[in-house]
């Protein structure tokens, strides 16, 4: 009996449904969602539409939607992650002990870090990516459309498994970053850390993909005219962004790889015995690990940099040390990562040459703060959401700059190591930095896709909301950690005064959920008003570069004549040229729908969640099933329609006379 | 209008006065709790505070013009300025833009050679100079506490140390645990504690105390309860603490060492009058020796 459940179902027992209420319910959650989200489409008879306009979909704008669905909600998930770990630490003093088991509280900080970074911001980075660049370089698709689609299906994949954590088994307890020995099998016997290798192994390797796609798609698809040193700065900070993704996610894949074999082939790459190293491990993730934060906000830099530009009405200052300013990070960003783990012990040569790398980074970081400063500098400057964001940008993303700063001097950061210091550094830079640059980004081009524009009142309660609740949640944490506080405490002795500072925390964390309402109002109260905010000239914000220049919703063949750009900000030299509606139509070829993609996704969620309860039969069986499926890809012909040039001019006198 | 204004103008001094109200009512609760990192009792932490308050003020100088041009800017260039120049074509300025090329990067080079000079003052390894003789304890990490061995005077201790004031301390550290990492805020950095390997920390207490010690690394469920008790005191009464221990009844062989081992949360502090010859240097390098490892049971 033991030996045909072994053989079925591998270490999955009825045992993994999760027995505390706290858990229980966030199973039910997670189940509940996309039963619910089902039984609508039924009901609704939309399941065909579902399929045929969206999940089967290779054009970027529909999977950047898509990707940015999944992030949203994924905000939402690893925000309640956070609100708990909020009430734990504002309530778990002295005698009391907090709602949270200290393995339950460990579960949740690793989760949050986890979803945050790999589902939230690489969500919404790669999401803006797929609305914006084609159409920034006046291209009418990516370079491989149906590749673009596997990318978001392994995002899915990697998505669908962390979340499933939830619902069987428990997730890792060892940070987000899982540093061995304790996600060794010895400390971590159980799933959690295979859920997290799986979920990582399998979004990380859509990343690359992405990576190789969009650079390829930059690099190859630019509208003529448009040479490098014209290109907007959006798309140039995503080239160097993706850059960095191609060199930096295969050292992640290559590490989750090796900590999977000590895992479950007993070889010993990161654990002390059998000639291992745990600081091996700690140096390769975060020689991927560092490149990775500035993977994530080199792109919200690009989006403040049109953002600026446009509303101030004025040219960005200083395109050309902008493009240089973002390539010295490019490069510095590999030869840091040592300053992770300053307290290893490594000689002080070595603490001395990372630090001084660390702080090189911050003088083109600074140029560019001041480049956008000096945007604003005798411009017309209009304080819509966009702008909001970018000064509530700056202002906490140069506070948090001091902090890098600081740490960055080895002796110092011996003092403010894995502090909550460090915690609310690195948040002020992601939250400030990332999540409003994409904000910002959200904002600005929503009416691009969707063809009206959100509702200003609501945006700004949302920042203002953001703002003050940041400040509140992350000033007490700089405190706590100068008064000896370290991260990951699920519980603390009464005395040491921590509690209030943690309380007005909490208080903060509230406020930013209340932010996160005030979001979810806006897009619905604007979906309720779309009529009212429609997008009627395609470019409501007077802007810049070409995505503008064509009708708002973007029609999906993108840009219906060959056009030829001779400046950068090439659309708004056109409307001062007034030379607006040039070039020619042509016969296009627009790649078919396939649900192949889907298909790759769903057959590596099974492959990864059989190897997390080592279901051998059916990894083997979706190994296979994967691999014919690429080849049958492969091997298909006939995956592009044909549209002529007259059939397009049509299509694109009718869009206009819409607009 | 008029009335609107004068709304605008409460408007504003009510937030005024409600960030006014904040800001007293942190500084007097701030006032009234102990923040080790800048009220060190330490040789070293006070050189580590010194150096963050000095890089937090060289900051400044980039701060301070950052924000004052941000909200001028702002502020003055706002659409619907009457009076403000509009000149949509400036795009750039050679020296503008060299100028803070150079700026941050003539900060940047003093900040660097502060941390290559503190890099190597206040390396953990380092020796510290004095005319007293150092102390030398062994730290092991282990689930979830912290064993301390004192080599010459052959004692140990869960959770609790005492040193002598104004007298150099050498820790040796190691691990039996999941990475740890230890530290005590009001008198120096942290370093790691990892399995098989042998880091080291030194420092010196200058006041008379009890100084909170923790781990700074997750090391599972236990970790937050990972707290000891740093006692910073005379000579004579450190002298009067170790003779405390020696009459203790427990004795910590290889095989109460082994009992240790397992996992435990929350563990009162308890002495141990004599300690196995090599205890720690076994701990370090039994990975590296198949016959060690078998002797003492360490194949992780």
């Amino acid at each position: 009996m033991y030996l045909f459940s072994f053989l079925l179902l591998g270490r999955l027992t009825l045992k993994a449904i999760p027995s505390d209420t706290i858990t229980r319910g966030g199973a039910l959650l997670v189940l509940l969602a996309p039963l619910g989200l089902a039984a609508l489409l039924t009901y609704k008879k939309k399941w065909k539409w579902l399929y045929k306009n969206w999940l089967t979909t290779l054009d970027p704008k529909k999977i950047g939607v898509m990707y940015i669905i999944l992030a949203s909600v994924m905000l939402v998930r690893a925000g309640v992650d956070a609100l708990m770990m909020r009430l734990q630490q504002a309530t778990s003093a002295g005698a009391s002990n907090g709602f949270l088991s200290a393995n339950h509280f460990q579960q949740v900080f690793s989760a949050h870090g986890t979803i945050m970074i790999f589902f939230v911001a690489m969500g919404l980075m790669f999401g803006l990516i797929n609305l914006v660049v084609p159409l920034q370089i006046g291209s009418r698709d990516v370079a491989f459309p149906f590749l673009n689609s596997v990318s978001f299906w392994l995002y899915t994949a990697g998505l669908i498994i962390v979340n499933l954590s939830l619902v069987l088994g428990t997730f890792s307890i060892a940070g987000w970053l899982a540093y061995p020995p304790l996600s060794e099998l010895k400390y971590s016997p159980g799933v959690g850390v295979d859920y997290w290798i799986w979920s990582l192994q399998i979004a990380g390797i859509g990343s690359l993909l992405s990576g190789i796609n969009f650079i390829v798609t930059i690099l190859k698809m630019r509208v003529k005219g448009m040479n490098l040193m014209k290109m907007p700065v959006f798309t140039w900070s995503v080239l160097g962004a993706l850059s960095l993704v191609i060199f930096a996610f295969p050292i992640l894949t290559a590490t989750l790889l090796l900590l999977t074999l000590d895992r479950n082939l007993g070889t010993h790459f990161f654990t002390a015995g059998g000639g291992g190293n745990a600081m091996m491990y700690v140096n390769l993730i975060w020689a991927w690990g560092h490149p990775e934060v500035y993977i994530l906000i080199l792109p919200a830099f690009g989006v403040f940099s049109e953002v600026v530009a446009t509303f101030s009405r004025k040219a960005l200052f200083g395109y050309k040390t902008m493009v240089w300013a973002i390539w010295a990070i490019v490069l510095l960003s590999f030869t840091v990562w040592l300053h992770h783990f300053f307290t290893m012990g490594a000689g002080a040569n070595v603490n001395a040459f990372f630090g001084i790398m660390t702080m090189i980074i911050a003088i083109p970081t600074g140029v560019k703060i001041f480049n956008w400063i000096f945007t604003m500098y005798k411009g017309r400057i209009s304080f819509a959401t966009p702008m909001l964001w970018f000064m509530g940008f700056v202002v906490l993303f140069t506070i948090g700059g001091v902090a890098g700063v600081i740490m960055a001097i080895p002796a110092a950061d011996f003092q403010l190591h894995n502090s909550l210091f460090l915690v609310a550094h690195f948040h002020t830079m992601i939250v400030s930095g990332v999540l409003f640059g994409y904000f910002a980004g959200f904002t600005y081009w929503f009416p691009k896709i969707f063809g009206f524009k959100l509702n200003e009142r609501l945006g700004k309660y949302a920042f203002w909301c953001w703002l003050v609740g940041f400040i509140l949640a992350f000033v007490p944490l700089y405190i706590l950690g100068m008064m000896g506080a370290t991260r990951r405490l699920n519980h603390y002795p009464s005395g040491l005064g921590y509690q209030p500072l943690f309380i007005v925390a909490g208080i903060g964390a509230g406020i930013i959920a209340l932010g996160v309402a005030f979001q979810v109002l806006q897009i619905g109260y604007s979906i309720y008003k779309r009529k009212e905010y429609k997008d009627t000239t395609g470019d409501p914000w007077n802007a810049r570069t070409l995505e503008w220049s064509i009708p708002s919703p973007a029609p999906f063949y993108n840009f219906a004549k060959r056009m030829e750009v001779s400046t950068k900000d090439a659309f708004w030299e056109m409307k001062q040229r007034k030379s607006l509606d040039q070039g020619e139509y042509e016969d296009i070829l627009v790649p078919k729908n396939s649900p192949i993609g889907m298909l790759i996704g769903f057959t590596s969620l099974a492959f990864g969640f059989a190897f997390v309860w080592h279901i051998w039969w059916l990894s083997g069986l979706s190994l296979i099933a994967l691999i014919s499926i690429v080849i049958y890809r492969l091997s298909q012909d006939n995956i592009e329609s044909f549209i002529s040039k007259d059939k397009l001019r049509k299509l694109d006198i009718s869009r206009k006379a819409e607009g | 209008m008029a009335v609107h204004k004068r709304k605008q103008k409460i408007r504003y001094y009510l937030v005024a006065l409600l960030l006014l109200t904040i800001l007293v009512a942190a500084s007097i609760y701030l006032s009234s709790v102990n923040i080790p990192l800048l009220e060190p009792k330490g040789l070293i932490a006070n050189k580590e505070a010194h150096l963050i308050e000095f890089a937090a003020l060289l900051s400044l100088v980039v701060v301070v013009p950052v924000f004052i041009l941000l909200f001028s800017f702002a502020y003055k260039y706002r659409e619907g300025s009457k009076t403000a120049q509009y000149d949509p074509k400036l795009s750039g300025s050679r020296t503008l833009e060299t100028l803070w090329w150079i700026i941050p990067g003539i900060i940047i080079l003093i900040l660097s050679i502060v941390t290559w000079n503190s890099s190597h003052a206040l390396d953990p390894y380092k020796p510290l100079n004095s005319k007293n003789k150092a102390v030398i304890i062994d730290v092991i990490a282990l689930d979830w506490k912290w064993l301390f061995i004192y080599p010459y005077q052959n004692v140990a201790s869960i959770n609790q140390i005492d040193i002598p004031i104004n007298t150099p301390i050498r820790f040796n550290i190691t691990s039996n645990a999941p990475m740890n990492s230890f530290w005590v805020p009001a008198l120096s950095g942290q370093i790691y504690a990892m399995p098989g390997m042998s880091t080291q920390l030194n420092l010196e207490a200058n006041n008379i105390g009890s100084y909170d010690g923790l781990s700074a690394n997750i090391s599972g469920n236990g970790f937050a309860g990972m707290r000891f008790k740093v006692l910073a005191t005379s000579y004579t009464k450190y002298l009067a603490w170790i003779n405390n221990i020696k009459e203790s009844p427990n004795k910590l062989s290889f095989s109460t060492y082994n009992l240790l081992l397992k996992p435990s949360e929350n563990n009162p502090v308890f002495y141990y009058s004599s300690v196995a010859k090599n205890l720690y240097y076994y701990e370090v390098s039994k990975y590296m020796s198949p016959v060690l490892s078998q002797k003492y049971g360490g194949n992780s």
